[in-house]
C-alpha cells in the first residue's frame, strides 16, 4: 500500500501542486516570522552582552516601562555620585565608572534638520569613559573632554555631512545648548540602528540629566582573578539595598527580555496571520483530496476489491497527504528562511543593522515548520480520505460515479443552531457593553460560532446564492451563463469549500474596516467635542518637548493660553498607567474635558480624574483612594475627585489617569512638558499665528504644531496605517484563497475534459470556453465575498457594540470599502480564472471525446 | 426494419449532390518508430440526402476518417469539402462555427451535458450560436424522436436509448448539412439500438438528412443505403444497399485477411 500511495503521489504531482503551494506559503510565513524574531532576539542579546559592563549598578525601579514609553516616565531614576567612591575601593573591582545614559534629546544642525537616525530609534545621550570593554569607540577625531564638545556616531553624521568641528546645536528637556563637534564614534559590535550623542561627564550630568554628582548607573570594570558574582556580592554588601547590581549576563538578559517581550506581540501577531492563511489553506488541501479520490474512485474501488482494508486505503490517501505536507514543508522552510533573510535586508535598510548576526535557524523552527505543514495537510485530508476508503468494491465494476453529497439537511441540522447560536451571542454583546471582559468573550463565541455555521451551511447556501447571483446569466450569456451557474452549484461542498477560503480573509478585511471607520467617526466626534485649543504642540509623539520651546510658544504674538501636559509613568494594580498632569486654569477651554462626575476645580484641589471605563473596571467612585507606585519607588495615594467619559481608544496605556500640574510635580518634579494646547486671543489671525509658530520653532525640528484638523488627521491616520497593515497581512489569506480558487477550477477542467470536448465539437468556440470557466470562478467568488462581507458586518458592528465602553461610540459602516469588497470578488474571480479557463479552450476536442 | 426502410433506399450515387467529400486524405500519428498511418490517401464522397455508413475492423481508421472529415481534427495531407467550403486549412474559430451551424454530432456515449436538461441539450448548438431555435421544426423533431415528456429531465434521469435520442435530435435541430454518427448504437441494447436506427434511417428519408455513420456492426450498417469498408486507412470496398447478411460477410474476410493489431 505504501508504494502505492508513493505512486500516486509522483502521477498526482500536478494536481496537488497548487494544495502544496498553499502549504508551502503557510509554513514559509510561520518560520520566517520565527527565524526573524529568534534572529533580533540574537542580535539584541548579543549587543547587550556586548556593551554591558562585567557588574552594573543601577538604581532600583519598582517597575520597567514599557519600551515605546520610555520617553514618558517623568523622571530619571540617579545615583548619587557618592556611589562610585563607595565601590571604587571594594576588593576585585579594577574600576567603577559613573555612567549618564538618557534618550529624551535631539541634535540639530546649522540647517535647522535633525542629526539622527531617520527610522524613529532614540539618540542615546551619554557621558564619555574609557573602560575595559568599551562598547563605543573613537573612530575619528577624540573624545570629549570640556563642556561645549560633543562626540556623535558616524552614522549620523554621514547623514547629515556633519564633520568634526561643526557646531550642533543640543535639545534636552532642560533647554537648548550648543556644541562642537570632536569626534565621531562607533559600535564596536553591531550598529542597533540608534544614535549617539557623548559629552564629558560634567557636561553629560548638567546638560543631560540636570543633576550635577549623578549618574544613571555606575560600570564596574572586574579585575583579573576576581569573579563577577564575587564582586556583584560585595558591592550588594556594601550597598545595601536600594540598588540593582546586576552581573554582565544579568544585565543582558534583563535588557534584551525588556525588548523581547515587545518583540513576542508583534511575533504572536505574525503567527496569528500566518494561522489565518493555513486555515484558508485547509479548504485548498481538503478540496484538492477531495477531487483526487473522486477522480480515483474506480481505482480505489479496485484496491478493495482486491482485498484491501478500509483501514489501508485511509492510510494510502493519508500518506499521500503527509507526503505532500512534508515536500510543502521542506520548500515552506527554505522560503521561510528566505523571507527572514529578506526582512533582515530589510530593517538593515531602515537602520537596523543586524549583518553582524547571522540568521538563527533552531532546531525547533524547523520542527515546527514541519509539524504545522504535515498536521495541516493531514488534518485537511483527512475527511476525503475517509470518504475514499467508504468507496465500496463495486465501484469499480461500476462506472466512476462521483460520491454522492451527503443531505443538506444534516448540515442544516448541525448549522443552523450554530448560526442562531453565533448571531444571539453577537446580539448579546450589544446588551453587555458595560462589562468588557464578558462583551469579549460574547463576541469571540459569536464570531467562532458564525464562522462555523457558515463553513457547515455553505454548501447548502452555495445553492440559494449562487442560483440566485446567476439568475441574470442565462439571459446574458445564453448557453455559456446556463451552465456556468449548473456548473456552480454541482458539487456544493466543493464551491462552499472554495468560497470558504475566500470568505475568511474578506470577513477579517469587512470586520476590520468597520471598526477602523467605526474608531475614526469616534474619534473624529470626539476630537470636535472636546478639542477647543487652536494648535497642538508636541515632539510628535511620546516624547516631553525641550523648556524652552514652551517660553518661545508662549511668547508668540496671538497665543492667549498654553495648556502644559505632563505625564509620570506608574504601575495601578500590577499594570502601567501614564498619570498625565495639565493646568487645571485653562484646561476646560483647552480640551473641554466630559466629566461624568466632578470638575476641573476638583484637580485643582488635588483630587484625581479617571475615565468611566477604569473606574468601571476599578470599582472606583468619588471619594476612592488610587494608589499609583511611581518609577522613583514612591507610592502617591490619590483621591478619585472625578469621573470623565472614555476617549476614543481607550486613552494612553488603556485608561485615562488625570492630575493637576502641581500634583505631579510633588511626584515628578523633573517632568517635562508632552503638550502644550495652545489657544489664541480673540480675533487673532491663526494662519499668522501658525505662521509665527514656524518662524520661532524652525530651530526645533522635532517640534510639530498642529491645528484641529491636523491633529485629526494624524489621530485617523494612526487608524489607518494599522488598518492598513492588517490588510497587508491578510493579503496572505486571501491570497491563498485566490489559489484555492484557481486550483478548483483547475481540477474542475481536469474532471470534464469530455464535456468541455462536447461542447467544443457541438460548437462552443474557444471564447464561449474560457467565458465558461471565468463565470463560474466569479460566481464562486463572489458568493464567498457576499458570506465574508455578510459575516464581517456582523463582526464588525457586534464589535464595534462591544468596545463602546472603550470609546468606540460611534458606529460607521464603510460601504466603499464593502463595495470594493465584492468588486474585488469579481475581479479576483476573473484573475483566478484566466489559467483554467485558458488550458479549457486549449484542449483538444478529439482528446475530450476519447477520454474513457 | 431494414425491409420497412429499403424502399426508400437507393444506390443512386451519382444523381445526388455533395454533402461532404475528402480528396487524398492522409493522416499520420506520431514520428518515427510510432509512426502510424491512420488514414493513406483516402477519396470518399458523401452525397446529400443520403445515408453512409463507414465499417472496418478496429484500428482501421473509420473513426478518424470521420473526425477528419467532420473538422474534429486536422488531417495530414490531402482536402476536405463540407458542402462548397473546404475545411482544410480553416483556423479554429471558423471550424468551430461550421462545426456549430452545418455539423449535427451523435456519438457513441457521453453525448450530453448532465448539467442541462434535455431540451437544454437539443438547444445547446443554437444557444451557443445565439440564435433562436424554430419552434414548429423543434416541436417536429421532438416529437419524431418521441420524447415529448422527458424533456425537462437531466441526462442522469434518462436511459441510455432516450440519451443516444435526444443526441439525435439535438444532431437534428440545427438542420445541418451532414450528421456524423460515431458508433451511435454501440452501448446501447438491441432494442434501443433499433429505435435509434429506425429514427437515423426516418430522418434521411423523411426530411432528407445527410447521415454518414461509423460502426462495427452489420445489422446498424444494413439500415445504410450504402456501405463503405476501410482497411489500414484505406477504402477496399463498397456495398450498396446491403443487407445485413452481406455486410457480416464481408467483414467476416477481414478477420481471415489478417488486420492490423
Amino acid at each position: 500500500m505504501l508504494k502505492t500511495s508513493l505512486r500516486g503521489f509522483l502521477a498526482h504531482k500536478g494536481r496537488l501542486a497548487l494544495a502544496g503551494l498553499a502549504v508551502v506559503l503557510g509554513v514559509a510565513f510561520v518560520t520566517g516570522t520565527l527565524v526573524f524574531s529568534e534572529t533580533i532576539n540574537a542580535a539584541v542579546t548579543g549587543l547587550f552582552t556586548s556593551t554591558a559592563a562585567d557588574v552594573t549598578v543601577s538604581p532600583l525601579q519598582p517597575f520597567t516601562p514599557e519600551v515605546e514609553d520610555q520617553g514618558l516616565t517623568g523622571t530619571t531614576p540617579t545615583l548619587p555620585a557618592t556611589v562610585v567612591a563607595k565601590i571604587a575601593g571594594l576588593p576585585g573591582v579594577r574600576a567603577a565608572h559613573g555612567q549618564v545614559s538618557v534618550q529624551n534629546l535631539t541634535l540639530v544642525d546649522k540647517d535647522d534638520q535633525p542629526v539622527g537616525p531617520t527610522s524613529g530609534a532614540p539618540t542615546l545621550g551619554q557621558n564619555w569613559f574609557t573602560t575595559d570593554h568599551p562598547s563605543i569607540t573613537i573612530a575619528q577625531g577624540r573624545q570629549p573632554t570640556a563642556a561645549g564638545e560633543i562626540v556623535i556616531d558616524q552614522a549620523s553624521a554621514q547623514r547629515r555631512a556633519v564633520h568634526p568641528g561643526d557646531t550642533l546645536r543640543v535639545i534636552t528637556v532642560s533647554g537648548t545648548t550648543s556644541a562642537t563637534v570632536v569626534g565621531l564614534a562607533r559600535f564596536t559590535a553591531a550598529n542597533p540602528g540608534i544614535g549617539l550623542a557623548l559629552f564629558d561627564t560634567g557636561t553629560a550630568q548638567n546638560v543631560l540629566l540636570g543633576v550635577k554628582d549623578a549618574y544613571t548607573a555606575i560600570t564596574i570594570d572586574v579585575a583579573p582573578g576576581s569573579s563577577d558574582t564575587d564582586v556583584q556580592q560585595r558591592v550588594r554588601t556594601a550597598l545595601g539595598g536600594g540598588f540593582t547590581v546586576n552581573t554582565k549576563e544579568e544585565q543582558a538578559s534583563s535588557a534584551a527580555a525588556q525588548i523581547g517581550s515587545f518583540l513576542d506581540v508583534v511575533t504572536y501577531a505574525l503567527l496569528g496571520f500566518a494561522a489565518i492563511a493555513l486555515l484558508v489553506g485547509i479548504f485548498l488541501i481538503l478540496n484538492t483530496f477531495s477531487m483526487l479520490v473522486a477522480q480515483r474512485t474506480r481505482e480505489l474501488g479496485l484496491l478493495r476489491a482486491l482485498g484491501a482494508g478500509r483501514g489501508q486505503v485511509l492510510r494510502a490517501v493519508l500518506f499521500e497527504a503527509a507526503l505532500l505536507g512534508v515536500v510543502g514543508s521542506t520548500v515552506g522552510l527554505a522560503a521561510g528562511i528566505g523571507l527572514a533573510a529578506l526582512l533582515k535586508t530589510l530593517v538593515g535598510k531602515a537602520g537596523v543593522d543586524l549583518s553582524g548576526t547571522a540568521l538563527v535557524i533552531g532546531a525547533p523552527v524547523a520542527a515546527a515548520g514541519y509539524a504545522v505543514g504535515v498536521i495541516v495537510t493531514v488534518l485537511a485530508a483527512w475527511l476525503p480520505a475517509r470518504r475514499g476508503a467508504r468507496v465500496a468494491p463495486m465501484a469499480a465494476l461500476r462506472g466512476a460515479a462521483a460520491p454522492t453529497a451527503p443531505s443538506p439537511g444534516r448540515r442544516t441540522l448541525l448549522g443552523l443552531p450554530l448560526l442562531l447560536a453565533g448571531i444571539a451571542a453577537l446580539a448579546a454583546t450589544a446588551a453587555v457593553h458595560d462589562d468588557l471582559t464578558t462583551a469579549a468573550i460574547l463576541l469571540g463565541a459569536g464570531v467562532i460560532a458564525t464562522l462555523l455555521a457558515a463553513i457547515v451551511l455553505g454548501p447548502v447556501i452555495a445553492r440559494l446564492i449562487v442560483s440566485g447571483l446567476g439568475a441574470a446569466f442565462p439571459p446574458v450569456f445564453g448557453a455559456v451563463g446556463t451552465l456556468s451557474q449548473r456548473n456552480a452549484i454541482r458539487n456544493p461542498r466543493r464551491t462552499g469549500a472554495t468560497a470558504a477560503a475566500l470568505m475568511i480573509g474578506l470577513s477579517m478585511v469587512s470586520a476590520a474596516a468597520v471598526l477602523a471607520a467605526s474608531l475614526n467617526t469616534s474619534i473624529t466626534r470626539e476630537v470636535e467635542a472636546t478639542f477647543g485649543a487652536d494648535f497642538v504642540v508636541s515632539a510628535g509623539g511620546a516624547q516631553p518637548i525641550s523648556a524652552d520651546v514652551t517660553t518661545k510658544v508662549r511668547a508668540v504674538p496671538g497665543v492667549r493660553t498654553v495648556t502644559r501636559q505632563r505625564y509620570a509613568l506608574a504601575h495601578y494594580n500590577g499594570f502601567q498607567v501614564a498619570l498625565a498632569g495639565v493646568d487645571t486654569a485653562t484646561i476646560d477651554q483647552a480640551l473641554k474635558p466630559q466629566y461624568v462626575a466632578g470638575s476641573t476645580a476638583d484637580l485643582a484641589g488635588g483630587g484625581l480624574m479617571v475615565d468611566q471605563t477604569t473606574a468601571a473596571t476599578n470599582n472606583l467612585h468619588l471619594g476612592s483612594l488610587v494608589p499609583l507606585t511611581l518609577l522613583s519607588g514612591t507610592t502617591a495615594t490619590l483621591t478619585v475627585a472625578a469621573i470623565s467619559k472614555t476617549p476614543a481608544g481607550g486613552g494612553k496605556d488603556g485608561g485615562t489617569f488625570q492630575v493637576s500640574l502641581d500634583t505631579l510635580a510633588r511626584y515628578a518634579p523633573t517632568a517635562g512638558d508632552v503638550t502644550l494646547y495652545v489657544n489664541t486671543t480673540a480675533g487673532a489671525d491663526k494662519t499668522a499665528v501658525a505662521a509665527a509658530f514656524e518662524r520661532t520653532l524652525a530651530g526645533y525640528p522635532q517640534i510639530r504644531v498642529q491645528n484641529q484638523t491636523d491633529y485629526r488627521n494624524q489621530v485617523t491616520g494612526q487608524v489607518t496605517t494599522i488598518l492598513t497593515l492588517l490588510y497587508g497581512l491578510l493579503a496572505l489569506a486571501i491570497l491563498i484563497a485566490i489559489l484555492g480558487v484557481i486550483n478548483t477550477l483547475t481540477l474542475s477542467v481536469i474532471e470534464r475534459t469530455r464535456e468541455i470536448g462536447l461542447l467544443r465539437a457541438v460548437g462552443a468556440a474557444r471564447r464561449q470556453i474560457r467565458r465558461l470557466i471565468r463565470l463560474e470562478s466569479v460566481l464562486i467568488a463572489a458568493h464567498g465575498a457576499l458570506l465574508g462581507v455578510a459575516l464581517g458586518l456582523a463582526w464588525g458592528i457586534a464589535g464595534q457594540k462591544a468596545l463602546t465602553s472603550q470609546g468606540i461610540t460611534a458606529l460607521t459602516v464603510p460601504w466603499t470599502t464593502i463595495v470594493a469588497v465584492l468588486g474585488g470578488a469579481i475581479v479576483i474571480g476573473l484573475g483566478a480564472a484566466i489559467l483554467p479557463a485558458f488550458r479549457a479552450a486549449r484542449l483538444n476536442t478529439l482528446t475530450a471525446i476519447a477520454t474513457e | 426494419m431494414s425491409t420497412a426502410t429499403a424502399v426508400a433506399r437507393t444506390d443512386d450515387e451519382t444523381g445526388s449532390a455533395t454533402a461532404a467529400r475528402a480528396t487524398g486524405l492522409v493522416k499520420v500519428y506520431g514520428s518515427g518508430a510510432t509512426r502510424v498511418t491512420a488514414l493513406d490517401a483516402v477519396d470518399v464522397r458523401f452525397g446529400r440526402g443520403r445515408f453512409t455508413a463507414i465499417m472496418g475492423p478496429s484500428g482501421s481508421g473509420k473513426s478518424t476518417l470521420m473526425q477528419c472529415v467532420a473538422g474534429l481534427d486536422t488531417v495530414t495531407a490531402g482536402q476536405v469539402w463540407i458542402g462548397e467550403t473546404e475545411i482544410t486549412g480553416l483556423s479554429d474559430k471558423r471550424l468551430t462555427r461550421l462545426r456549430r451551424d452545418k455539423i449535427g454530432f451523435v456519438f457513441q456515449a457521453f453525448n450530453l451535458l448532465p448539467t442541462l436538461t434535455a431540451l437544454e441539450n437539443i438547444t445547446l448548438p443554437m444557444n451557443l450560436a445565439g440564435r433562436t431555435p424554430d419552434n414548429a421544426w423543434l416541436d417536429h423533431v421532438i416529437d419524431t424522436v418521441g420524447l415529448a415528456d422527458r424533456l425537462a429531465h437531466r441526462p442522469a434521469e434518462l436511459s441510455g436509448g432516450q440519451q443516444q435520442r435526444v443526441a439525435c435530435a439535438r444532431a437534428l435541430a440545427g438542420r445541418p448539412e451532414i450528421i456524423f454518427a460515431d458508433e451511435p448504437t454501440g452501448n446501447l441494447d438491441s432494442r434501443a439500438g433499433a429505435q435509434v436506427l429506425e429514427f437515423l434511417r426516418h430522418s434521411v428519408d423523411e426530411l432528407g438528412q445527410t447521415i454518414v455513420m461509423v460502426t462495427h456492426d452489420p445489422v446498424a450498417a444494413a439500415t445504410a443505403d450504402r456501405v463503405l469498408f476501410l482497411a489500414d486507412g484505406t477504402l477496399v470496398d463498397e456495398i450498396s444497399l446491403p443487407a445485413a447478411e452481406a455486410v457480416l460477410e464481408r467483414m467476416t474476410r477481414f478477420d481471415g485477411a489478417g488486420r492490423r493489431s
